[in-house]
């Protein structure tokens, strides 16, 4: 019986013991899946913020950062953009036959070197450079050839769809994607940043009218360059700026300097007779002449070594119209005498002529005067020698003059505002009488080219020997007409230079402003008017005689003599 | 044995194991047609941005004029073509058609009387505005250049070393 009892209690502790052990791996077990089961209950119910997160990070495609913004006129069509290119490589290891690969690429890539292709896919190298920048067609062509090995590393390139027709303006960029000049450069740190595009003022139509006509009348005089500029005059938007020769920015590195030199910033120039817009307008402001003043032009002035003598000239008495409309030096000389010289500079540093301008571009020269400014500067200054200025500062400061007097800063980005603050510089009732005497030039004066026929073109010619080493040049001339329309209500003042145009046959010989530059402004004016919605006026209804009679001496508007 | 509720609770365990499995698998699917529709709209806006490039490239001014010299019968308006209201005669009130439209002021040409439009005050010259000729010295624009794409100006521009970089082939 002990026998049994012994056993039974054997078995009855080794039953103990399978539960005890039981009873210690399910707890195990169960705590496990406790913890497990909380787990997923804070995963399903309380964790709100990850799925959040979650579906964040899953919003609709974002667009891909660009580098550098867009550049557009003041149309928005497309002046400077970035695009995505692909830079082929190669990984030889992975070719399986080099001189198939290599054959097939140059159906794609017909600039590279069957031979040199093959070497480096032979090369049993990790990594190959075969192309940098492909387009997107050519690297559409090499993904589909489908050949392992062939690998693109992305990479952005700057590309101005419109060329050389705003070179000087957009500027350019390296292959880092840092402009290097024009607005590219002015305005780097705002085009890098920026998720719109850049709005300009210029247009790109007027832009291509400017050119073209330009470049005709360069054509024909064989001058060595050119430029010009639209500018509103109640907004200081430029509204094209041109300078030829001009050049790609699509392959800036290869545009010789000459190119790339922008005449109508950079270039400062002794701009000659459209000076004389300035010294009427002084001579009005101060009073110190009225369009009834005579001033003695029989004979030219002696001062010192020099000699002011007028072109073609008159030799008798003038009123100040007269001197205006036959562009006498001499009258224009004893009018700036009376103005004094203490005035002049005082006006022309007014009309900005004698600092740097706003436009933003990093191109810009800063204007040559005097630095003593003596009787004799005073008297060449009234008539454009010995002051240099960018065409851009001649052309915001005759904006000045015609548009009631007040100038406003040039600008090449858009405005919102439809006009800008300016300082006021000369009076209405001056910029009134000025739009006269500049009218009296086209209609019956030297400016006869420019007449555009129905849109009251008013403007001034100028005709400045250049000078080369000191002295003036007798046959390199810088010949330009700055005009002004529609005179009664001006909107845009137009400038056209050319840089040492030579007389041709059909311009009896003369390489003048009137002949070379004033038919440009002319063909611009007709041109690009209608784009503006500017409907052409009948001159010869009364109003409009009116607003641009002279009131002066009857024999006004009957002489047509061509003079400078 | 099994009880009613227990077997409810299974039952609803079940169902509710199996819906669960069958949002995950929907997430899931979505999530990937998400990260397909993404990438297509990438590839969209690059091919747009790309398209916009071609457009203004092809938009050359110099270019349209070329294509409207050889393909159309236009010219630029000249000022002489344009006209405002004012410079419209107007017909006297008496020599109105009865039968045309009695709308005042809208006076179809054919409506016209011959008579009456003889004697409608004419306010422009008679003459026709001279067409304008194209005498512009025209900037030479040869062929190749209307057919170039952008394709073909990058495979130029991007062949071309910049400024600074010593070369593209590397």
């Amino acid at each position: 019986m002990s026998d049994r009892i012994a056993f039974e209690s054997t078995k009855k502790q080794a039953i103990e013991t399978a539960r005890t052990r039981l009873l210690v791996g399910g707890s195990l077990m169960a705590a496990a899946f406790f913890v497990v089961g909380v787990r997923l209950f804070d995963l399903a119910v309380f964790n709100e913020n990850e799925d959040l997160r979650r579906a964040a990070s899953r919003e609709i495609a974002r667009p891909t950062p660009m580098a550098r913004a867009d550049i557009v006129d003041r149309n928005g069509v497309l002046l400077a953009t970035s695009l995505k290119t692909a830079s082929l490589f190669a990984d030889p290891r992975k070719i399986a036959d080099p001189a198939d690969t290599a054959h097939r690429l140059i159906e794609i890539l017909p600039d590279l070197s069957e031979e040199v292709v093959a070497a480096r896919l032979g090369s049993g190298k990790s990594f190959v450079w075969l192309r940098r920048n492909l387009t997107p067609r050519q690297q559409f062509e090499v993904n589909r050839l489908g050949i392992p090995g062939l690998e693109f590393e992305k990479e952005e390139r700057r590309v101005y769809p419109h060329g050389r027709l705003a070179g000087h303006i957009v500027g350019f960029t390296n292959v880092d994607n840092v402009g290097l000049s024009g607005i590219e450069k002015s305005m780097d740190a705002a085009i890098a940043g920026a998720k719109t595009p850049l709005r300009l003022s210029i247009d790109i139509r007027v832009q291509q009218i400017l050119r073209q006509e330009l470049a005709g009348q360069i054509e024909k005089f064989k001058a060595i360059g050119g430029g010009g500029i639209v500018l509103d005059v109640e907004s200081g938007e430029v509204v094209a700026m041109v300078s030829l020769p001009d050049f790609d920015p699509n392959a800036a590195g290869q545009a010789g300097a000459d190119t790339r030199f922008n005449r109508m910033t950079l270039g400062v120039y002794e701009l000659g007779s459209v000076f004389k817009i300035f010294n009427h307008a002084i001579a009005l402001e101060t009073g110190v002449a009225t369009f009834a003043s005579r001033y003695d032009a029989t004979k030219p002035i002696r001062v010192a070594r020099f000699t002011i003598s007028d072109y073609h000239p008159k030799k008798s008495w003038l009123t100040v119209p007269e001197i205006f409309q036959h562009s006498s030096n001499i009258g224009s000389a004893k009018i700036a005498l009376d103005i004094g010289s203490d005035d002049q500079r005082k006006y022309l540093g007014h009309l900005g002529l004698l600092r740097r301008t706003s436009i933003e571009l990093p191109e810009q020269g800063l204007p040559m005067y005097p630095a003593r400014w003596r009787e004799i500067n005073t008297m060449t200054i009234s008539f454009g020698h010995g002051i240099a200025v960018s065409p851009l500062h001649l052309t915001s400061a005759v904006a000045a003059v015609v548009n009631g007097g007040i100038l406003r800063p040039a600008t090449l980005v858009e405005h919102d505002a439809k006009t800008t603050d300016g300082v006021q510089v000369f009076s209405a009732q001056t910029s009134d009488r000025m739009r006269r005497l500049l009218r009296l030039v086209v209609e019956t004066g030297t400016g006869r080219n420019a007449d555009a026929k129905g849109y009251l073109v008013g403007g001034k010619t100028g005709t400045a020997e250049k000078q080369v080493n000191g002295s003036y040049k007798r046959n390199a001339l810088i010949s330009s007409f700055v005009g002004v329309y529609p005179i009664t209500a001006p909107r845009f003042v137009v400038f056209a230079m050319l840089d040492e145009p030579k007389g041709i046959k059909e311009s009896y010989g003369y390489a003048t402003g009137g002949w070379t530059a004033a038919p440009v402004v002319q063909g611009v004016v007709a041109r690009m008017a209608p784009l503006f919605g500017i409907a052409p006026l009948d001159e010869t209804a009364p109003d409009i005689r009116h607003a641009i009679n002279i009131n002066a001496q009857p024999a006004i508007g009957n002489r047509s003599d061509a003079v400078n | 044995m099994i009880r009613p509720t227990s077997l409810i609770l299974m039952v609803l365990a079940a169902a509710a194991g199996g819906a669960l499995f069958q949002i995950a698998f929907e997430v899931s699917e979505l999530d990937d047609e998400l990260a397909q529709l993404n990438t297509d709209i990438r590839t969209d806006r690059d091919a747009i941005h790309v398209l916009r490039a071609e457009w203004s490239f092809l938009n050359q001014p110099a270019r349209l004029e070329e294509l409207t010299r050889r393909h159309l019968d236009l010219l630029p308006v000249s000022g002489a073509q344009i006209a405002g209201t004012g410079a419209v005669p107007v017909l006297p009130q008496d020599e109105l058609p009865t039968t045309g439209s009695n709308i005042a002021g809208v006076v179809t040409p054919a409506a016209i009387p011959a008579a009456a439009r003889a004697a409608a005050p004419r306010a422009k010259p008679a003459a026709p505005a001279p067409r304008p000729s194209v005498t512009r010295v025209a900037e030479k624009v040869n062929r190749a250049d209307l057919v170039r794409s952008l394709d073909d100006v990058l495979r130029e521009v991007l062949t071309t070393p910049t400024a600074t970089s010593g070369g593209v082939q590397r």
